[in-house]
Formats: structure tokens, C-alpha cells, sequence
């Protein structure tokens, strides 16, 4: 018991750990796969990605040929990017992807240009 | 008194996920424990037959969300020698150093859990705030803080850094002090120790005979470890040889002190991968692989215990995959250790064990078209252990 008390007493004198979420962001680093881009200009449809997606998330869209991504069905696996012969495929750093309604999730983000990471 | 029937679950502010316990009170007494699964099965087996291997690899990963890496070496300790790739040393270590900062995390996790589950709040915020500097180590090495995906057959995404090992170090080093002293408040808590000393008994003949995995069996005092007994990928190397913890209590007391414990000799492994592994190494590009033979099986020790992969290959897809995870091993030993317990010692039971029952949800009894519940008797079939 006593070795709690101390524990607390210790942690009183401290900072707090937590931030204040929505006025103050968390950092996260520059590996981090956020939010999915395709920089569908440059896409050659090949359709590598489409076929080793593992929820289907990602398709070459068959009237417009290049790649198209629903965000809603993607895990963030990331292993898209490491297929795509000629690399479009990219992840932000940004994490907040939720989005109010379903078919927003269908909207293509602009993806032009990369982190060099 | 006369017998009562008294449910727990599947929906139950103690349980964090779904698992219905039929127990059967004289009083505050359990005098026969019944329980049932069945209640998230998710399909990832299925899910995967027909993938591609990359892509089945991507797909098994998200089993559990705790030991993700894991599942991710089970399948990559089957598949990786169908397709004869030469897998260089600094990736088996930076999938060495995944799995053990995984393992520290999720005794972390289940650390605040247990704290949680007997009311203490505080000790639980304190356990989840070391956990955090873990997720952060995981979002740098590997680009997401739970389901990390960093492998690929054969080789990994990226290769690690002398940033990234400098950041492990001494993130290690911010964290080892201050879980060394919630190890001290969980050794001398009159609380903890009243309430897990000689309850939820596993005797060391029970472990073997219901082939108990992981720490839950190292507690009872079964030497039984998958990295020391057949050691895999960079575990196979001399200086990175595992040194298992054995307790002889087999009681909550003995499981909860041996998952502390397993955090400082995970430490110690993931220093020594650190201080081997090449920075300026580059890991191998991904290449298309070949798989030959019909089919193989890979082992690994996740932070619960063994972890099996059964994986058949048809013209380079998955024909058929079979995962047994270690709860399914742990779980059934509940029918009998509730026996002779008190009911407010339940949560602390059924947390000891550590149980991940989403990831673990493939098994269903089912006689005569109706689903049943798993009971002591048939389980142990009268064994007596005392
Ligand atoms: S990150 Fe994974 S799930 Fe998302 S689109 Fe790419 S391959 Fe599919
Ligand atoms: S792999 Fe790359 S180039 Fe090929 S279809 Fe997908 S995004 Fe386009």
C-alpha cells in the first residue's frame, strides 16, 4: 500500500501526460500511415495493387483507368504502395480520416506530392 | 441453500469482450462453472483462402490487434521456407525487436486491465501510460501503433535506422524505472496480494494435461517456452537466447508476477538486438516469390503463448489456412479453476489468464443441432487435481 502512496504522491509533483486533444494535436512520426493518396495522373493501371489489396479497398476504375480508393473499407496496410511498379501511391501523416458520411469516404484526395520519407 | 444459476456475460461491464460464463452459486459460492463462445467469430481463415501470399500475410496480421506481429511471423515461419527466400539477419532482428516491444506492450495492457478489473483506476492510468511511450516506438519503426504491418516475404518495409535504434534505447530507458516500481506496487499491495494469493488454482499436472501455453503454464511450472524449445528466426542466434520465467505458484498471484517479470527479460532481448543489428544495412527489395509444396506450419511464442499456423498453398494462393491461438489453448482451464471460488473473485480469474477471446473465436460445441456450453465435466472427463 505504502509504495502506491508513494507512487502518487510522486506523480502529483509531474506535468500532466495527456493533451488537450482538438486545440492542441498530437505529433506523430514521419513513417506514420495516415490518410491514403493516389496521384491518379501518373497512374499506368497496371492493376498490381487492386489485386493484392486484402479488403478490396482499392480498384482501377475501368472507365477513367487509374486507381481509385474507398477509404472505408481500407486497413492502412500499406501494401499497395510497395507494389505499384511506378510508386503513386502514398500515405499523409495526417490521422484524423473519419469521416461524417459513407460516401465521402468514396471522394478521392488530391495526391500529388509525396513526403520524402 | 439451493443451487443458483448466475450469468456473466456476453455483454458485461467486467468482461472487455464477449464470453458467456454460466455459473452455478450455492451462496457467493461456485460450485460448477460453465461457459460458450461462439459470440465474434470474424472469418479471417475463410477471409484468406484464395489471397495471394503478400496479401494473406497483410490479412492474417489483423487476427488480433495486441500481438499482431505475432500472427505475422506464425505465417511468415510456414511460408518463408516453401519459398526458399534467404532471409538476411537484420531482418529477423527488426522483426525480433516488433515482436518483443510487443509483448512488453501487451503485459502492459493487460496490466492496466487487471488494475481496472479490482478497482483500481489510478494504477491503471499509470499502466496504460508507459504502454504509450511503447505505441510511439512502434508508430516510428514501423508506420502504425497497433496493427504495424511491417513485413513483407522475405524481407520488411523499411529498414530500420540510427535514429530509430536510438529511440528505442532511450525509450527503454524513460520507461524500464517506473515499470520496475508499478512491479513494486503490484508485489506489495495488501489489496492485490489478499485478493490473488491461492486463488484460481492451476496445478502443474492440470497445466500439462490441458496443454496450457504461455505464461499461464510457465506460472504453473511447465518449462515450456516456443522461442527457447524450438527457436525461430533471429532467436536461433546464441546471444539473443530467451531465459524463460518459471513460478511454481500456479495461482492469479503467480500468472499476474511472471508477466511482470516477462517485461524486463523482453527488455533485455530487444537492447541486445539493438546493440547487433547494422544500421546502414539495407533490407532486400520485395520480390515475386514462388511457393513450392503443399503445404507447412509455423509456431511462434505471442504474449499469451503459442501461436499455430496451418497454411495450404495451391498455384501460389492460400488454399487453405488454419490459426490456433493461445487462448483457445488457456481458456478451457476456466470450467475448472472457478470451482470452490468466491463470485467476486471472477474478474480476477478470468483476467489472469489474459484472455484475447475475439482472436481466439473458431471453436463452437454443437450437438444434435443446438449449440453447447463447455463444461468441466467433459472437459477433464472427473480428473481430480489437487
Ligand atoms: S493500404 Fe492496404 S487496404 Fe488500403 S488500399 Fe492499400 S492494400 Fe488496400
Ligand atoms: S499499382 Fe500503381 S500504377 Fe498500378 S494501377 Fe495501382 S496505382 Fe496505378
Amino acid at each position: 500500500m505504502v509504495s502506491m502512496v508513494l507512487k502518487v504522491l510522486k506523480n502529483l509533483l509531474k506535468r500532466p501526460f495527456t493533451s488537450e486533444y482538438p486545440k492542441k494535436k498530437s505529433k506523430v512520426s514521419i513513417n506514420f500511415r495516415g490518410v491514403i493518396h493516389i496521384d491518379q495522373k501518373k497512374c499506368i493501371s497496371c492493376k498490381l495493387c487492386e489485386v493484392n489489396c486484402p479488403t478490396g479497398a482499392i480498384i482501377v476504375d475501368p472507365k477513367k483507368k487509374y486507381a481509385v480508393v474507398d477509404r472505408s473499407l481500407c486497413i492502412l496496410c500499406g501494401l499497395c504502395a510497395e507494389v505499384c511498379p511506378v510508386k503513386v501511391i502514398w500515405f499523409s501523416n495526417d490521422y484524423e480520416i473519419a469521416e461524417k458520411k459513407k460516401k465521402h469516404y468514396k471522394k478521392q484526395l488530391p495526391g500529388a506530392n509525396p513526403v520524402k520519407k | 441453500m439451493h443451487e443458483k444459476i448466475f450469468p456473466i456475460g456476453p455483454q458485461h461491464p467486467s468482461l472487455k469482450e464477449p464470453i458467456f460464463l454460466k455459473l452455478h452459486v450455492d451462496g457467493s459460492y461456485i460450485t460448477k462453472a460453465e461457459f460458450n463462445l461462439g459470440y465474434t467469430h470474424r472469418g479471417v481463415e475463410k477471409c484468406a483462402e484464395g489471397y495471394l501470399l503478400d496479401t494473406a500475410l497483410h490479412a492474417v496480421q489483423r487476427t488480433c490487434g495486441i500481438c499482431s506481429q505475432c500472427h505475422s511471423m506464425a505465417f511468415l515461419n510456414a511460408v518463408e521456407p516453401m519459398t526458399g527466400v534467404q532471409v538476411p539477419e537484420k531482418v529477423y532482428l527488426q522483426r525480433l525487436i516488433t515482436a518483443e516491444l510487443e509483448r512488453i506492450h501487451s503485459h502492459l495492457l493487460w496490466g492496466g486491465v487487471m488494475a481496472h478489473e479490482i478497482g483500481l483506476e489510478t494504477l491503471f492510468m499509470y499502466y496504460w501510460r508507459e504502454r504509450e511511450h511503447i505505441l510511439d516506438i512502434f508508430d516510428e519503426l514501423t508506420g502504425n501503433r497497433v496493427h504495424h504491418s511491417p513485413d513483407l516475404i522475405g524481407t520488411a518495409k523499411r529498414s530500420f535506422n540510427k535514429e530509430n535504434l536510438q529511440m528505442v534505447l532511450e525509450k527503454l530507458d524513460l520507461v524500464e524505472p517506473e515499470i520496475k516500481e508499478l512491479r513494486n506496487v503490484m508485489e506489495n499491495h495488501d489489496v492485490i496480494t489478499s485478493r490473488f494469493k491461492k486463488h484460481g488454482n492451476i496445478p502443474k499436472k492440470m497445466a500439462e494435461d490441458l496443454d496450457l501455453v504461455g505464461p499461464t503454464a510457465r506460472a504453473s511450472g511447465v518449462n515450456y517456452d516456443v522461442r527457447q524449445n524450438a527457436p525461430y528466426m533471429a532467436y536461433g542466434i546464441k546471444e539473443l537466447k530467451v531465459k524463460p520465467v518459471i513460478r511454481s505458484e500456479g495461482d492469479s498471484w503467480g500468472r499476474t508476477m511472471i508477466r511482470c517479470d516477462e517485461i524486463f527479460e523482453s527488455m533485455r532481448l530487444v537492447r541486445k538486438a539493438c546493440e547487433m543489428i547494422d544500421p546502414n544495412e539495407e533490407v532486400p527489395k520485395k520480390k515475386n516469390l514462388i511457393a513450392k509444396g503443399d503445404f507447412s506450419r509455423g509456431r511462434t511464442e505471442a504474449p499469451r503463448g503459442e501461436n499455430f499456423h496451418f497454411v495450404a498453398i495451391e498455384n501460389n494462393r492460400i488454399k487453405r489456412l488454419k490459426l490456433r491461438t493461445p487462448t483457445l489453448a488457456n481458456v478451457i482451464s476456466y470450467a475448472r479453476i472457478m470451482e470452490g471460488e468466491d463470485i467476486t473473485d471472477v474478474p480476477v480469474i478470468v483476467m489472469s489468464l489474459d484472455p484475447c477471446i475475439s482472436c481466439m473465436e473458431r471453436v463452437a460445441v454443437i450437438r444434435n443441432g443446438k449449440q453447447e456450453n463447455w463444461t468441466s465435466h467433459e472437459l477433464f472427463e472427473g480428473k481430480k487435481y489437487d
